[in-house]
């Protein structure tokens, strides 16, 4: 167990310095000089020139990516010259935004995903079970913008009910949440499906239906729990998938988030905050398959650790 | 595999008999595997619709038609004349939409190609030959995987300059990862097989083998995927366009026609409707066709 | 008789188990562990063990289809374990392999005139035209249909589609042919076809055999040797003659008692094998054999018995013989 989880934390660090370091040749290879963007386009060419050699940006590229590193290291995120903050501060005001959209999205997900896939397992080849199938096909098909923008047009607007977009409160999340979850929520339906069908089928189950356990027991019991150990796996690699999804949501729905701020930065060639997004965004994924590695191990003794 | 099943019977004199036996084979497998159909024509008629525009479109999708415009100057609903109504700058959104088609399957493709390439090369590469070079390979496999994908690919669209070649490129280069890790398995498990030593024992070389005995096995799961992939790609290509770093206007695609039609969606809303429904039907055509293909030759996925 | 083909000395094959946080070598699958033997040109060395005992893996690290951990394998006086890979290469039509199972072993995408041609066309023999005749040809002489080069191999039964397997193993005229079991996965009635036919074209082109079965009474008759295989060790090794009417290693004589004899006149005792067969991945220590072996005394347990050639042509690895 420790060697596995030395293994893992290993490699997510492995792919962390990977992504450090294609972040920073996106940044080096983008149009524009970052001194020239600090000082303005009037100023004489020796202030340019001062800045490059403040920023380090006169050294050769592995010494300018040590550089950047030590300073990622000692939690120093750079600074951004378009909004004149640093940019530790920037994520600060909204990372709570975003992260409370993730989860909203995300338990809309499993609200409507699991039940679902449950229920096409239990209505397996039957005429819900494609009808439910066909939904998710158009849930998977959505794009997430789309899907956004119906909502505002017919329910905010339409009905009036429920704030067209911004921050502040529940209200404002709700949107945006439904709006992520319907989108990302086949995933979950489709899997939870697939491993009950299988699992439904094993011989445990139809022992333990033979012997007269309730039909609605055995599903609660036995197959459930069975079938949501591929979902918790899923859960891991669907943060990737959210956080795409939530750039883009946070876009339509104009909520102060990092996604936003993602968008807006990269519209400004911001760079700093570009990376800063990017490599955020990437140790949340990280992280998260991390962990998920660890609990699936520990839930499912089946899967051996070497 | 299964056009064995498809195969008339071969007795002569049978003509009638026979075209009415391939008639029931075909509903046969219409009926078995509709999304194989049902997608394949989608994709079709898009492909279709790509080709021809030029030839569908009445007018020209750039240019505003002189009586595109209400007298208040503000874009005209769906009519006879506008089958699906004109833009704020009074263009035909129909000529728009047809020749956004082409935009989304040309990304879709070749972004798909490059993803083909590149996961093909590195797949095989590290199945075949294992060892270290399969585990540095997987590692940054792994780490593709883990890349916020959109935003990598904002970001690399963004630092070369937005364009349709941009796009597709910048898709294609972040999305080998799956493509990669499918042909791997599919390559460690025929490279075991005993046809494979025995080419080895005749003296083939490893490219040999593997162009000749390895690949032929691994074109059918890479038919599927590609499949979902390009559905995949022209949904991205439409995110990039709509955030303003795809597709630059004046020219159309879906995404942009979006992102310009949603300051007026309660004016105006076929600008949405009438660009994300073809998003929409696109993408489920391809996503049909591939888990189709799926179910019908790849029989280790139970159905 | 006596011209020797191929000499295996000291070859093991080691194949690593790994674990822990850098895939660290923890131990080995001692697989093939310092086997020697030669094989004559002309004649048929039968190799048999139980499952698992090497043998497999004993034929194709000689052809180098994995690669020995050390050891030297000379075949026609050139030291295969030291050649460069495209004089190996080349080397190969000399020597060719022929498998167990005829399902797996031809690719089920290619007709079988081209699974045929193959291997001409990798080592630029022929005209395309010469090939096509002589895969007519070799069809024909494996007792096939020469039509059959236009069929797929899922069209053909286990004992056709081996004919097709020792067809292509003809079609660079080689010297020697590991049979890896070629007959284990047929019915019985066409194992015996299958081995006439091997028989038949040893005679007609002058090949030698490396027969590997797991099983005494499939190589008797085939066989003019026969080595025995323990645990990735050899036992045993003489003449088929020999073997069968004195066997001198407990492990050998266990294995004849098992065969039914045909002859209701002539009683023998079955010597039944005690225990299981141990791991290969954690081998007895001394004799392998010693945790199953009738006559094991305390020396069997302590030191490995030598293989050494105890009457002329008789070899064999115990400390009865010492
Ligand atoms: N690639 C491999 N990696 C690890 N161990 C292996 C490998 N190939 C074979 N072995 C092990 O080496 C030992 C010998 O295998 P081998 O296939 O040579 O046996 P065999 O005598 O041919 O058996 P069978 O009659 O079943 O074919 C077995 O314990 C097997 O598990
Ligand atoms: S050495 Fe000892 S244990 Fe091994 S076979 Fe001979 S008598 Fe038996
Ligand atoms: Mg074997």
């Amino acid at each position: 167990m420790a060697s596995y989880i030395i293994r893992r934390l290993i490699g997510a660090v492995v792919v962390l310095f990977g992504i450090s370091i294609i972040t920073f040749i996106i940044a080096y290879a983008a149009p524009g000089d970052p001194a020239r963007l600090i000082v303005g386009a009037k100023a004489p060419q020796s202030v340019v020139d001062a800045v490059r050699h403040n920023l380090g940006l006169d050294q050769p590229l592995p010494i300018q990516y040590i550089h950047y590193v030590g300073r990622l290291l000692q939690g120093n995120l750079g600074f951004s010259y378009h909004n004149n903050l640093p940019v530790t501060e920037l994520l600060g005001q909204r990372l709570g935004n975003t992260v409370q959209l993730a989860l909203g999205g995300w338990i809309v997900e499993l609200i409507l995903g699991i039940p679902l896939g449950i229920f096409g397992a239990l209505y397996h080849r039957r005429i819900a079970d494609y009808i439910l199938s066909f939904l998710s096909l158009v849930g998977i098909s959505m794009p997430v913008f789309v899907f956004g923008m119906w909502l505002i047009q017919n329910v905010a607007h339409g009905l009036g009910i429920l704030p067209l977009g911004g921050a502040g409160g529940i209200s404002h999340l709700i949107l945006p949440s439904i709006t992520l979850g319907v989108t990302g929520m086949a995933f979950y339906q489709r899997l939870m499906k697939s491993s009950m069908v299988e699992v439904m089928g094993q011989d445990y189950i139809r022992t333990a239906r033979a012997f007269g356990v309730p039909p609605r027991r055995v599903i609660t019991h036995h197959a459930m729990r069975n079938g949501l150990l591929p979902a918790v796996t899923y859960a891991g690699m669907d943060i990737a998938q959210l956080f795409g999804g939530v750039v883009l949501t946070e876009t339509v729905f104009n909520y102060p988030g990092i996604g936003q701020l993602a968008w807006q930065s990269i519209e400004n060639l911001d760079f700093p905050v570009i990376m800063a997004t990017v490599l955020l965004a990437a140790v949340f994924v990280v992280v998260a398959n991390f962990v998920v590695d660890i609990v699936y191990s520990v839930i499912d003794p089946r899967i051996s650790l070497s | 595999m299964n056009n064995v099943a498809l195969e008339p019977s071969l007795s002569p004199g049978a003509g009638s008999v026979t075209q009415t036996k391939r008639k029931f084979e075909l509903l046969k497998f219409v009926k078995r595997y509709p999304s194989v159909v049902i997608g394949g024509l989608i994709v079709l008629v898009m492909v279709i619709i790509a080709l021809f525009a030029p030839v569908i479109a009445h007018y020209d999708p750039l240019k505003p038609m002189p009586d595109g415009l209400t007298q208040l100057g503000a874009p005209r609903p769906p009519s006879h004349e506008y089958i699906l109504g004109t833009d704020t700058q009074g263009r035909d959104v129909f000529s728009r939409v047809l020749f956004g088609a082409r935009v989304s399957l040309e990304v879709g493709f070749f972004a798909g190609l490059i993803s083909l390439f590149i996961g093909a090369l590195l797949g095989v590469i590290s199945g075949y030959f294992g060892g270290w070079v399969d585990m540095v390979i997987m590692r940054i496999t792994d780490m593709v995987l883990a890349f916020p994908f959109l935003l990598f690919v904002v970001a690399l669209v963004a630092a070369l300059s937005p364009s349709v070649h941009n796009v597709f490129i910048a898709i294609g280069v972040f999305g080998w990862a799956q493509m990669a890790r499918i042909i791997r398995s599919q390559v460690l498990s025929v490279k075991e097989l005993e046809y494979v030593q025995a080419a080895k024992s005749l003296g083939a070389s490893a490219w040999n083998i593997i162009f000749v005995e390895v690949l032929p096995n691994v074109v059918t799961p890479v038919i599927i995927y590609l499949a979902l992939a390009i559905g995949q790609n022209i949904m991205l290509e439409a995110a990039l366009s709509f955030l303003g770093f795809g597709v630059q206007p004046p020219n159309p695609s879906w995404g942009n026609m979006i992102q310009e039609g949603m300051g007026y969606y309660q004016l105006a809303p076929w600008l949405i409707y009438a660009p994300g429904i073809s998003l929409l039907v696109a993408t489920i055509g391809f996503n049909l066709l591939g888990d189709g293909l799926r179910d019908w030759l790849d029989p280790k996925v139970g159905k | 008789m006596t011209e020797t083909l191929l000499t295996v000395s000291n070859l093991k094959k080691y194949f690593p188990i790994r674990k822990g946080v850098l895939r660290r070598t923890v131990g080995y699958v001692k697989a093939v562990d310092d086997v020697n033997f030669t094989v004559h040109k002309g004649e048929t060395l039968g190799i048999v063990g139980e499952s698992g005992c090497g043998k497999s893996t004993t034929g194709r690290s000689i052809l180098r289809l994995i690669e020995p951990t050390s050891g030297d394998v000379l075949f026609q006086d050139k030291n295969l374990t030291k050649l460069s890979k495209s004089s190996l290469r080349h080397l190969r039509q000399k020597m060719q392999i022929v498998f167990q199972d005829p399902y797996a072993s031809l690719n089920p995408r290619y007709k079988v005139g081209k699974i045929l041609e193959r291997p001409m066309q990798i080592h630029g023999l022929y005209t395309p035209a010469e090939r096509s005749k002589r895969v007519r040809t070799l069809l024909e002489r494996c007792g096939l249909d020469p039509s059959a080069a236009n069929k797929y191999p899922h069209e053909f039964s286990g004992g056709q589609r081996q004919r097709i397997g020792i067809a292509r193993a003809l079609t660079l005229n080689p010297s020697l042919i590991v049979l890896d079991e070629p007959v284990s996965a047929l019915d019985v009635s066409v194992q015996s076809q299958i081995i006439n036919l091997l028989e038949d074209l040893q005679q007609e082109f002058g090949l030698t055999y490396l027969f590997i079965a797991h099983d005494l009474s499939v190589v008797r008759h085939i066989s003019d040797r026969i080595a025995v295989m323990y645990l990735g060790q050899m036992a045993e090794l003489a003449e088929s003659l020999e073997l069968f009417d004195n066997p001198l290693h407990p492990y050998t004589q266990a294995l004849l008692s098992a065969i039914p004899v045909p002859d209701p006149e002539v009683k023998r005792e079955r010597i039944l094998l005690r225990g299981d067969l141990p791991s290969p991945a954690n081998p007895p220590s001394g004799c392998p054999f010693h945790t199953r072996c009738k006559d094991a005394m305390d020396v069997c347990k302590a030191k490995k018995p030598v293989w050494k050639e105890v009457k002329p042509g008789h070899h064999v690895a115990c400390h009865l013989y010492s």
